[in-house]
């Protein structure tokens, strides 16, 4: 706790001012946290290296542990470059009677201040990640989600695709106010998924 | 300098010990950060990411994500059903709490670093960069001694010893910890400011334009009046100038607080503007680690001023200095008492005695008792006034104000006054000879059995 003395230390009883104890450690432990500074240090720089041979052969002998320890780390956020488009996923699902249905995932700008504020994590997921190539393998996994989510025993999904409505627009030259932000109004599908039974189960 | 020099100045500036404050503030923050992240960001889509029935399930990520590499997630092992998981979430935030209020702070620490480990190997597309930051700093301090002050541990510890001799003073202690996560820091802004000056968009002061523009980060509109080309220039250069003060300038004493105040701006503008709900505020609370434990004891001398100017001198608390119990008792008020709103007073003491004139000596002699305005109170009632004045013991105000808790409070705590010298017994030799008075000298000499007068507070 932090220490006060508000009143003349011969009257009230205040502590008294003796140094601090110490705790100093031993040769053995030293070299011990010596090591792991460097090791930490080490990983932490080549974790942030740029794309190169080089960091590509530090990366292989490091990463494994690095991985393990949850020590990546990248500072990147609206760097180098930043994107000059607005999107949101959507899924577009084909029903067994012929039928289509545009899904939306959560959107963060239509929910209120306090529920993006809570909800917020939802944005790494739908938009930062499931359209991005980076994600390929799990489009499947997202798509089953998607028709699992719109089960009907009449009239069962039978495909669904995976796109984003976007718009492009945001140029500096051409200076819109925040307000004024133009909606999406074109549609990119990225990937497309036959739904089977088994799938809905 | 040789290079020799250097490193031992080096090791001198991890090693050479000093006060644990900084770093216990900085655990507090980052236990309420992540109690944050649990309660606040997590619970609301928890089924989304971590139940049975999730968006990937279980063996999509291990195939895909984990792939080869050695992975720590204790959530896989657990077995099927959501029960066990929210079981596992309980535990992480149990251990959070014990984290933040310093409770057995050598376990809790790592045990947190490691339910966070597994919650963002089980799941890592929810995760950003105030999330990975946290995960650092929790690895680091997994191995330092933040437990050392502002925790429950050290009140514990503490309550052992001797407070009028061996003060408040929190152990000192190799700041190694401390230092790599200054170096962490550093090494992110660094990072950052090297990424965003290969951009063109920083450079030619557009960046800002877009960043405001990306509809799923935009929090609260900005202002009409900022919301101009110009504005986006400049914020976008002052941005790359004070990420890069952060890493460079950051390390100078002289201008370091300047550079804080310019990061606590820059912060708290993109909290405001963007929606980044944890990262903003994880990397500020990094910045109490660059205080100087001076600093921030003055600071605090400030604050408690400015209290006393709110509301009043400090009321007088007067304690038995014979009794141990009493006087371990009174140190741990002492150090609840952040505000000091307190003065302890040893009535035992003869230089006390003509600033207790008023107080009822034969009362102070059965309970410990508090000025207030309507006189001296004493016993339960005076450990009610207390709480209520303490912050930090304000979780306890609802017990103290059951119904029958008076009456049930006044009789077990007769019944300890009572009873104060047989359970810990009365002050050892030294402390008698320190503080006899007129009023306990002769139960001092009896019990230690020398005959010598005491040296300083002689009998009145």
């Amino acid at each position: 706790m932090v220490s006060h003395n508000s009143s003349p230390p011969s009257q009230s009883a205040e502590p008294s001012a003796e140094p601090p104890r110490v705790i100093a450690y031993d040769p053995a432990l030293k070299f011990f946290i010596r090591s792991l500074i460097l090791f930490y240090f080490v990983t932490s720089v080549v974790s942030l290296l740029p794309h190169s041979p080089l960091e590509q052969r530090l990366k292989s002998v490091l990463q494994p542990t690095e991985r393990a320890l949850g020590l990546t780390q990248n500072w990147r956020l609206f760097s180098p470059e930043l994107r000059q488009i607005n999107y949101y996923p959507v899924a577009v699902i084909t029903f067994a009677d012929g039928s289509t249905k545009l899904y939306e995932f959560p959107r963060l700008e239509k929910m209120s201040l306090s529920e993006r504020f809570r909800r917020q994590k939802l944005c790494k997921l739908f938009q930062d990640s499931l359209p991005w190539s980076d994600f390929h393998y799990f489009w499947p996994y997202a798509a089953r989600y998607v028709a699992r989510a719109n089960t009907d025993p009449e009239n069962q999904p039978q495909m669904v695709a995976l796109a984003y409505a976007w718009v492009k627009g945001l140029d500096f030259r051409h200076y819109v106010k925040q307000g004024n932000l133009p909606e999406p109004n074109r549609l990119y599908t990225f990937f497309v998924y036959r739904v089977t039974a088994e799938d809905l189960k | 300098m040789t290079f020799r020099d250097l490193l031992a100045k080096l090791d001198n500036w991890f090693f050479k010990p000093r006060s644990p404050v900084p770093l216990a503030l900085f655990r507090i923050l980052v236990g309420l950060l992540l109690l944050q992240t649990v309660l606040v960001h997590h619970v609301p889509d928890w089924h989304l990411y971590y139940s049975d029935n999730a968006f990937l399930p279980r063996q999509a990520i291990m195939a895909h994500w984990w792939q080869f590499d050695p992975i720590i997630d204790f959530l896989a092992l657990l077995p099927a059903g959501d029960t066990w998981k929210i079981g596992f979430f309980a535990v992480l935030v149990v251990a959070a709490l014990f984290m933040t209020v310093g409770f057995l702070t050598p376990y809790a620490v790592p045990i947190v670093f490691l339910m966070l480990l597994s919650i963002n190997k089980h799941f890592p597309y929810n995760w950003n960069g105030g999330d990975s930051m946290m995960q650092l700093a929790l690895f680091l301090l997994a191995f330092g001694r933040s437990g050392d002050a502002l925790s429950l541990d050290n009140l514990i510890r503490s309550a052992k010893d001797d407070w009028r001799k061996v003060g408040f003073e929190p152990v000192h202690s190799p700041p190694w910890v401390q230092r790599m996560l200054q170096l962490q820091l550093a090494l992110a802004y660094l990072d950052t400011f090297l990424w965003k000056a290969t951009g063109s968009k920083w450079i030619d002061g557009s960046a800002l334009y877009y960043a405001l523009r990306l509809r799923e980060y935009i929090k609260l509109p900005l202002p009409p009046l900022l919301d101009t080309p110009l504005f986006m220039r400049v914020g976008s250069w002052m941005t790359l100038i004070i990420e890069f003060a952060l890493c460079t300038f950051i390390w100078f004493k002289d201008v370091r607080y300047y550079v804080l105040l310019s990061g606590l701006l820059l912060h708290l503008g993109i909290d405001y503007c963007i929606n980044l709900p944890v990262f903003e505020w994880m990397f500020l609370s990094m910045y109490v680690l660059f205080i100087e434990p001076e600093d921030l004891s003055k600071f605090w001398r400030h604050v408690t001023a400015k209290i006393e100017q709110l509301f009043g001198p400090p009321r007088r608390l007067t304690f038995d200095g014979h009794c141990l119990l009493c006087v371990r008792g009174t140190g741990i008020f002492h150090r609840m008492d952040i505000f000091g709103r307190y003065e302890f007073v040893d009535f035992r003491r003869a230089d006390n005695r003509d600033r207790l004139k008023d107080l009822d000596f034969e009362r102070a002699e059965r309970e410990m008792m508090v000025e207030t305005e309507e006189g001296w109170q004493g016993g339960f009632k005076a450990f009610r006034i207390i709480s209520r004045s303490m912050p930090l013991l304000w979780f306890l105000l609802p017990l103290l104000y059951l119904p029958l808790i008076s009456f049930i409070g006044e009789r077990i705590y007769g019944l300890i006054a009572e009873n104060r010298y047989l359970l810990l017994g009365r002050c050892d030799d030294t402390s008698c000879s320190l503080h006899a008075t007129a009023y306990g000298a002769e139960n001092c000499l009896a019990k230690s059995g020398s005959a010598s007068a005491s040296e300083e507070g002689e009998p009145a």
